[in-house]
């Protein structure tokens, strides 16, 4: 299994920054591919392969965009899932949200997260920061061919 | 004719015996018995001057305290001619108890041995004693209870600021995003008027998030922990300029950047404080053709470093030097330029949480400079 460099899961529960995201990013380079999930539970499903993605296809995300507000299983428990479970450990995983607390930014390391950004209010800099993401984990980031625990 | 020296100070003695508040009363060293009273001592004892000469003071309450039954008392005074007792409990003649504190001294007069006990009731005086350690126990209770309840409160206030500034963040992004999108999509299609409109909504929109910031800010230096590690200034202040890269983006600033020391300070807090200042100079020079910022230090204490960012922007009138510092002030010739009126108070909160001092110099239209101190690690930091 191959991850899928231009393959990007926004787990967001806030419609309007969905919109928002969409347009910043895929303004700058159309064969990225983002997949968009209202909530944990339906981000591990995906990642999982369970339910309404159980015949999704081979490839897992090059990075997982995981907000920290969402209703029911909340960012930092679909973080800790994602992290200690063999088949997703591997999978990068960005926190992308609104907090800069020191708290919720250690919380989110502590629990394996491979990169904290606050969402800038200003469109211009949420814009240029979606851009830089994309251009980091879906350009030069290298992610791991396959998670070998989970292929044993 | 003044009287013989021995004769006066006979009558002076006479004169303090009758009249002390203390009860006095003198044995003899070899009978042990009772050879002289004042009339305080028979207050203390409610029994007449007759009764009491020549009685045993070990049956005379309360001087019976002093006696310890076995008879160590006089042989005290084989040691020291003073002895002195505090904090006697004891019962008096109807049987309250009384608090009793006594001196007595052993003399020799006409080749024979005298002790002269000093008998004070402190019963009033220790009562009123103990009242004042209960009332000052209270008040340090009362003290410690409002104490907590603002702390509390506090702690409230700051939750609440948090919670307030983060769930505002959301929809000032989306007000400010979709402004933008709609300004590059339906552009074409409308009016100036309308045009102008949305770069208004875009600019309140804007401003609004400023101030969310800034609040965020000021709740969160009050909060967090100080963590300090020793890093480079110049450092810190790149990073600071980094940040403020879109306030600098169309502008042509001479940056005169002095060496910097190694400071020991919170990072982010530093950063922070210094985008502030930084951020104010650059505002404050936009009207100028030629906007001139130096950052240096200067010669202070000698466990301190002064650190200052001067500019050549409009300045401030020296009466408001230090109002500056507080939140929401602004300056009356600042309604020109965008701001809060937190940052520097946040400046403030964060220098001093370093245990530094920060001031401002100026004039009105010809810049100002900001200094600030910050403490040199001591040998004592870890």
């Amino acid at each position: 299994m191959t991850p899928d460099t231009a393959h990007i899961l926004l787990a967001e529960d806030d419609p309007a920054d969905v919109e928002l995201a969409l347009s910043a990013m895929q303004t700058l380079d159309p064969r990225r591919r983002i997949e968009v999930v209202h909530t944990g539970e339906d981000a591990l499903d995906y990642l999982l392969r369970r339910r309404a993605w159980s015949s999704r296809g081979g490839s897992q995300p090059a990075l997982v965009m995981l907000d920290l507000k969402m209703p029911g299983i909340g960012g930092i428990e679909v973080l800790r899932a994602i992290k200690s479970d063999a088949r997703t450990q591997c999978i990068p995983v960005l926190v992308f949200t609104s907090s800069g607390e020191r708290r919720d930014v250690s919380l989110c390391y502590e629990n394996g997260a491979n990169a904290y950004v606050v969402k800038p209010v200003d469109f211009s800099r949420f814009v240029e920061t979606l851009q830089a993401i994309g251009h980091f984990w879906t350009g030069l980031n290298t992610p791991p061919a396959r998670s070998l625990r989970g292929q044993r | 004719m003044p009287l013989p020296p021995t004769e006066e100070s006979e009558i002076s003695y006479k004169r303090l015996f009758e009249t002390s508040q203390d009860g006095i009363s003198v044995l003899d060293f070899r009978t042990r018995r009772i050879v002289d009273v004042n009339p305080a001592m028979c207050l203390l004892t409610g029994l007449s001057r007759s009764c009491l000469i020549a009685a045993n003071p070990e049956n005379i309450a309360p001087l019976h305290a002093l006696f310890p039954n076995d008879g160590s008392f006089f042989n005290e005074f084989r040691a020291d001619p003073v002895i002195r007792r505090e904090n006697l409990s004891v019962e008096n003649r109807d049987g309250l108890h009384i608090q009793v504190e006594a001196v007595c001294n052993l003399f020799h007069s006409s080749g024979r041995e005298f002790i002269q006990c000093n008998l004070r009731d402190v019963t009033q005086h220790r009562l009123a004693e103990d009242q004042v350690r209960r009332i000052n126990e209270m008040l340090e209770q009362r003290v410690a209870a409002r104490t907590c309840e603002l702390e509390g409160a506090n702690r409230e206030l700051e939750a609440f600021t948090y919670s307030v500034s983060h769930d505002l963040r959301a929809p000032l992004r989306h007000i400010m995003g979709f402004v933008e999108i709609l300004e590059k999509e339906a552009a074409d299609d409308l009016t100036d008027a309308q045009r102008r409109h949305l770069l208004t909504i875009g600019g309140a929109a804007r401003r609004m998030a400023e101030l969310i910031e800034d609040l965020l800010a000021f709740s969160r230096i009050g909060r967090s922990e100080v963590q300090k590690v020793t890093v480079d200034m110049l450092t810190l202040v790149m990073e600071a300029l980094d940040d403020l890269r879109h306030e600098t983006k169309d502008r042509i600033i001479s940056w005169k950047i002095q060496d910097l020391p190694m400071v020991t300070v919170d990072r982010s807090l530093m950063r922070q404080a210094l985008v502030n200042l930084l951020s104010n100079a650059i505002k404050f020079t936009s009207k100028r053709n030629r906007a001139v910022i130096e950052i240096g230090t200067e010669p202070g204490q000698e466990d301190e470093d002064t650190i200052y960012i001067r500019d050549n922007g409009v300045g401030f009138n020296p009466r408001y030097a230090q109002k500056i510092f507080g939140v929401f002030e602004r300056l009356p010739n600042a309604d020109e330029f965008e701001g809060t009126g937190i940052g520097l108070a946040n400046v403030q909160r964060i220098i001093r949480r370093h245990g530094g001092r920060v001031w401002a110099l100026g004039k009105a239209d010809s810049g100002a400079t900001f200094y600030f101190t910050l403490p040199r690690k001591s040998q004592n930091d870890a």
